[in-house]
């Protein structure tokens, strides 16, 4: 890190340390595995112990004494900042449903800090839970859903099973997505590979009509699990491409090669992203809510 | 190189008795029971079911028997050339393959209340919290409750492993509101009988000694009770 930055090192942002280990091992300095080391046995193993009993178990499982040796790390996708918009009492856009957690976006800005994922689940679990009891309490009268929704819905779920023809594994289809964000939509983003991500997502969308399903049960069929995954997985994406291409600066987690500061007037702004019922996505700049901390 | 993995079949639904069916894998350093498993969901058989979720061995989802021992196949680590067995969690009724019907065990658990009745202090220190930090790394794997002896006998008025964690966990946080032993004796699994055989010490992935870490604990508090 002394490389990157010499004052904070290894405890600079999490985007910083991130986009230095993928930079070392791009640069060819990494392991043999293509990671890099993470040493902490200069700290008490006794302090080893009482932290971070997980992870101490998690690396002696497979034969490294974290006290002792060094770990190979390398960045991986941890945790989705942004998400589903929220007020502060988890109302959705949607009447009647509220949200809470990873799922929603906002409250970490660019970059989460560390336990603040779980404390979001139990400040936003618990405000968004009164709202839901709220509005429960004063829409009392029920209307049951169209018959004609729910069938819709089974058909949509039972569709992925009894394809005659050759049909589309979700596993490897979900792999493919999977490579197309880690790799254009991942930690070094620039304009035409994220367009290139965009123009490849909106193919896959369409591709999932083809996925189907090897065995033709509702119960225990991990591939129509993994179909439904799928299209849930296309929409996330296509979501985060369009905010990606749409902030033309760095800030936090997002850092595009092609504006790789961040800039002060997008620090007024947050992106947004509208997905119709038709499949349709528009995006935009939406003003933060500046708070007049004064008064609080 | 390869490695063979024989599991055993069955469908309560369909009625499928249980049969073997043997896999041969390719085998890899490190490999685990699960990367096996997926693998022949993936390539061989669909209809292969098992659970599983975070495959590092924090969840407690994945529990199974390997060659009649009770493992978390996350961790369980596959030798090459060697057929391994594996059939699913004892002493529970099997659903589907390596599926189980936890119910049993969760029904028994709802008599624990296993959760915090918070009462005035809803902050502890750490050193407070540490009296419970071993019980609270229990993660419900029902690793321990597939070998007690003790489980399968109704007569006895017992929670089984996990009930027994949970009651001592609670008794143990002094935020808990609730009288645990009062609670335990009003549900009907207030006796702390144990058969001291030691199997639950030997295959609880997170190093909980149940006797000594739970029953013990229960017994002095039933003990200080005077009954």
């Amino acid at each position: 890190m002394s490389r990157y930055n010499p004052q904070r090192m290894e405890l600079a942002g999490r985007d910083e340390v991130a986009r230095a280990i993928y930079n070392e091992v791009l640069s060819g300095r990494g392991t043999a595995n293509g990671g890099v080391y993470l040493d902490i046995s200069h700290v008490d193993a006794t302090v080893i112990e009482d932290r971070l009993p997980d992870m101490l178990e998690q690396f002696l499982n497979v034969g490294v004494d974290i006290r002792k040796t060094p770990m190979e790390v390398y960045p991986s996708m941890h945790h989705l900042c942004g998400g589903v918009k929220i007020d502060e009492w988890g109302k959705t856009s949607v009447l009647g449903l509220y949200a809470a957690g990873e799922v929603t976006g906002g409250i970490h800005g660019g970059n989460r800090l560390g336990g603040n994922a779980i404390a979001e689940c139990q400040v936003f679990g618990r405000r968004s839970a009164l709202s839901a009891i709220d509005f429960a309490k004063n829409n009392s009268k029920l209307v049951p859903p169209d018959e004609r929704d729910l069938n819709d819905e089974l058909e949509r779920i039972a569709g992925f099973l009894y394809k005659q023809n050759d049909f589309l594994p979700p596993e490897e289809f979900g792999d493919q997505l999977r490579d197309v964000m880690w790799n254009k939509v991942g930690i070094a983003r620039t304009k035409e590979g994220m367009a290139e991500a965009r123009a490849e997502l909106n193919r896959m969308a369409k591709e999932t009509v083809s996925l189907g399903t090897r065995l033709q049960t509702l119960r225990y069929n991990t591939d129509l699990v993994n179909c439904l995954e799928d299209l849930n997985m296309i929409m996330v994406a296509r979501a985060i491409v369009e905010a990606a291409l749409l902030r033309q600066d760095s800030r936090g987690a997002h850092y595009r090669m092609d504006y790789p500061e961040p800039n002060p007037e997008w620090s007024k702004f947050n992106t947004q992203v509208i997905l119709g019922a038709d499949g349709s996505i528009s995006s935009s700049k939406i003003p933060v809510v500046e708070l007049d901390m004064s008064t609080n | 190189m390869k490695t063979k993995i024989k599991i055993l079949r069955s469908d309560k639904t369909n009625e499928v008795n249980p049969y073997f069916e043997e896999y041969e894998v390719p085998y890899s350093d490190g490999m685990t029971v699960l990367d096996a498993l997926r693998y022949i969901q993936v390539e061989f058989d669909p209809s292969l079911s098992f659970r599983w979720e975070c495959s590092k061995g924090t969840c407690g989802t994945c529990g199974m028997m390997l060659d009649g021992k009770p493992i978390m196949s996350c961790h369980k680590h596959l030798e090459p050339n060697e057929t391994a067995s594996i059939t699913p969690l004892t002493r529970f009724p099997v659903d589907k393959d390596l599926v189980v019907d936890l119910s049993p065990s969760l029904d028994k658990l709802k008599l624990a209340k296993p959760y915090l009745v918070p009462g005035d202090q809803t902050i502890q220190s750490k050193a407070q919290a540490d009296a419970s930090r071993l019980l609270r790394s229990c993660m419900e794997c029902w690793l321990c409750v597939s070998v007690c002896p003790m489980v399968e006998d109704n007569r006895l008025n017992i929670a089984d492993p996990v009930g027994m964690v949970n009651l001592a966990r609670y008794y143990l946080d002094v935020r808990d509101n609730l009288d645990r032993p009062e609670l335990a004796q009003e549900a009907g699994i207030g006796s702390y009988i144990c058969d001291k055989c030691q199997l639950c010490v030997n295959v609880c992935p997170k190093g909980i000694n149940i006797p000594k870490d739970a029953i013990q604990i229960l017994l002095e508090a039933d003990h200080k009770n005077g009954s």
